[in-house]
């Protein structure tokens, strides 16, 4: 998935550079730099520290905030359709927990690609998706590699009985 | 019980689930489901596009280790239809999630708790295989009833221009409905 990604915002960066050097020469405004912030399942796929210690899946879905111009998203929309993605546009919904970290991905000329930190998104999944997220969140407590996962859970009103709770087949 | 008797219990647990994601069951569904470009994972998997899968797999699996399973099952099967086989019930759950989003539906449905706003993106997505087409893009069979000359016409400008018929009618339309909104 991180290739995945790095493929699509290199050639974003690319078509980016090139509307620019052609706004240059007709002597108009050209676009400014774009940000984008990655959060939910894939911000997890796409972070080296995370994704050898935790089984992960993902859709092809994209929750991010973007920071950018209206030439730049619709490029972003056809890249992520023609790689099989999908951008949220619920994305502006997702709650990002207090003490989250922004972590840098990847930085172009055009655009700077951030994700939030590893144990900020398992608190947000803890919190908003608990049933979809019931096995990675268990998984993620297991391997003790995120030291306030189960303290920041209870601050933010998480239920932690839900995770005891066995689906039996 | 307090932070420590939690902790403990959930690690039992998740003992449980590591086995679970080991399950044949879960490994072939999710084998299939990735090579196709409907999931994406993380540790390495044996792909199998070809694989047939058991709609009680499939379910199994999406209901006790992997719920995004659940999510693009119906998109799965709409596509690829002869990879799976299954209970009649089963069936009709699927194909009648499959009628709504074909027919846009707003009537509010599930599918083992998923809504049907989650099912829909992936009826539409590009697949890895490039060959199998997304609902909207998909050709829809009509039949229609012409004069013979214009049968006549259509052949002439089929070994014209090396068009086949139905793209001959299709440029005339789009073209036609161009000027009519303009």
């Amino acid at each position: 998935m991180k290739n995945l990604i790095k493929k699509i915002f290199t050639e974003l960066n690319q078509v980016i550079e090139l509307e620019n050097l052609k706004r240059l020469k007709d002597g108009t405004l050209t676009i400014p730099k774009s940000e984008v912030l990655i959060f939910g399942q894939m911000s997890l796929m796409v972070n080296d520290s995370v994704a050898t210690i935790l089984n992960l899946a993902q859709t092809g879905d994209m929750d991010a905030k973007l920071r950018m111009d209206y030439f730049a998203k619709k490029k972003l929309m056809d890249l992520l359709e023609a790689n099989g993605l999908v951008y949220d546009e619920d994305s502006h919904l997702t709650w990002i927990p207090g003490k989250a970290k922004e972590v840098e991905l990847f930085r172009f000329k055009n655009i700077e690609v951030k994700l939030i930190d590893a144990e900020s998104t398992l608190v947000s999944k803890a919190i908003y998706a608990p049933q979809k997220n019931k096995l990675l969140i268990r998984q993620a407590i297991a391997i003790d590699k995120f030291p306030d996962l189960v303290d920041r859970i209870i601050e933010n009103n998480g239920k932690l009985d839900f995770f005891l709770e066995d689906n039996s087949e | 019980m307090n932070k420590r008797v939690y902790i403990k219990k959930i690690k039992e647990l998740a003992q449980q689930d590591k086995r679970r994601r080991l399950d044949s069951r879960y490994l072939k569904v999710m084998g299939f489901l990735v090579a196709k470009g409907f999931l994406y994972i993380n540790k390495k998997n044996h792909l199998n596009p070809n694989g047939h899968i058991n709609l009680k797999d499939a379910i199994w699996a999406g209901r006790f280790v992997e719920p995004r399973i659940l999510e693009v099952l119906p998109a799965a099967y709409e596509r690829f239809k002869r990879h799976f086989s299954g209970d009649a019930e089963t069936v009709e759950k699927l194909e009648q999630i499959i009628d709504r989003i074909k027919q846009k539906s707003d009537h509010k449905t599930e599918f083992y708790g998923i809504s049907i706003e989650k099912i829909r993106p992936w009826f539409f997505i590009r697949l890895r295989d490039g060959r199998s087409k997304s609902l909207d893009e998909r050709k829809v069979s009509k039949t229609f009833r012409f004069k013979p000359e214009t049968v006549d016409i259509l052949k002439k400008l089929k070994d014209q221009t090396g068009q086949s018929e139905t793209a001959i009618l299709e440029n005339l339309i789009s073209r036609n409905a161009l000027f009519d909104l303009a």
